[in-house]
């Protein structure tokens, strides 16, 4: 028996969310179908508006005085400033007091995992600290035992890029005996609930195990880089421990999969699709479609509506016929 | 790898001011929870008078 929904939305990341969230609002019955429910422990958790243009030789600081500057079939060009603001608002809303950027329309730079320099319009609020645009001095701690981050290397890209303050890097321990398996789940689940550690000789809480390892390397930092391992369910409390026993900031550098910040902007995200009451079917992938007008994937705009009756189809074991008025295939 | 790569990659092309440089956010445990934001001066564009 075939799924009748007003609107059918494609797709569970970021993009997916914030139009079934959109479509929701205006009182549309909403499915929202995913091939895997977790997809955004891919994804860096940040927020990108527009980075770069042809016309322009460095990142671009303010997105939306670049949008004229775009080709008329860029899909900004197409949908419009307003739009781009409208789901800057909705996502604004679901992550109030997790994300910082909303105060102004200028774009952040932030240090990806290798040291570069990314310009991003929404940050978590845990990589707030951490931003190259700020001057105070930095601190980037890598640990030698996670070989996706090199604290001494991350810091020597920012430097030679000229960022405006004084940046050292350094190498340490994981606090604990993780050696033979430093996973970053271990180590944030570890961090996530307190675990006590062996650390030089005596057995601490685990934040405070990673403070003591930190403290000698501090010098006059202002703030302190680390990958994007600070707990999961905990993570404000993790940080915020940490800030409190060394005396400064500390902040996030997003990191490849599994991504802590993709993962706690998925549970936001999910969270305000149970609260608008947005169904989700994960599990199946979408594999085909027919429409009494184009099909889905064929032409721009990238984002396309249909108001005639449609079909979607989703396979598993066997298929699944969804039917409705409006389908939306959001790309992000 | 052409002039303008070159000149992002050693930031000679970055002009850091005119990006936004956060909400200072105080240390966790000390006076106070959050400073204005620090952008150039201005105040959040969120914020009191738009």
């Amino acid at each position: 028996m075939a799924i009748e929904e007003d609107v059918i939305v494609i797709g569970g990341g970021i993009a997916g969310s914030i139009a079934a969230l959109s479509a929701a609002d205006t009182g549309a019955q909403v499915r929202l179908v995913t091939h895997k429910k977790s997809t955004l422990r891919h994804a860096s958790g940040l927020i990108d508006v527009l980075g770069y243009t042809d016309g322009e030789s460095g990142p671009v600081h303010d997105p939306f005085t670049s949008l004229d500057g775009l080709p008329e079939e860029h899909p900004y060009s197409l949908v419009g400033e307003s739009a781009i603001r409208g789901g800057l608002e909705i996502f604004d809303t679901v992550t109030d007091g997790a994300y910082s950027g909303a105060h102004t329309d200028q774009n952040a730079l932030v240090t990806t995992s290798g040291g570069a320099i990314k310009p991003t319009a929404r940050y978590p609020t845990s990589a707030a600290a951490g931003l190259v645009s700020d001057d105070r001095s930095m601190l980037i701690v890598g640990f030698r035992s996670l070989t996706d981050f090199n604290g001494e290397l991350v810091a020597d890209h920012l430097a030679a890029a000229g960022v405006p303050f004084e940046v050292n890097g350094a190498e340490i321990e994981v606090p604990g005996n993780y050696r033979a398996d430093a996973r970053v789940t271990r180590i944030a689940n570890a961090l996530d609930l307190n675990k006590d550690l062996s650390y030089n000789g005596r057995t601490l809480p685990a934040r405070e195990a990673f403070a003591e390892a930190i403290k000698p390397h501090l010098g006059t930092a202002d703030r302190v880089g680390v990958p994007a391992l600070l707990g999961d369910d905990h993570a404000d409390d993790v940080r915020a421990d940490l800030e409190r026993s060394l005396g400064v900031a500390v902040f996030e550098i997003p990191m490849g999969p599994p991504s802590y910040p993709g993962l706690r902007l998925e549970d936001l995200l999910f969270d305000a699709l149970d609260d608008a009451g947005v169904r989700i079917s994960d599990g199946n992938p979408a594999v085909g479609y027919e429409t009494e007008t184009r099909r889905l994937d064929t032409k721009p705009p990238q984002m396309e509506t249909h108001s005639s009756q449609s079909q979607l189809t989703g396979v598993e074991e066997r298929f699944r016929t969804m039917l409705s008025s409006s389908f939306l295939q959001p790309v992000g | 790898m052409n002039a303008d790569h070159d000149a992002v990659r050693t930031g000679s092309a970055i002009d850091f001011s005119k990006f936004d440089s956060g909400q200072t956010t105080a240390v966790a445990g000390t006076a106070g929870t959050e400073t204005a934001a620090t952008d150039g001066g201005l105040p959040p564009a969120n914020g009191g008078d738009q």
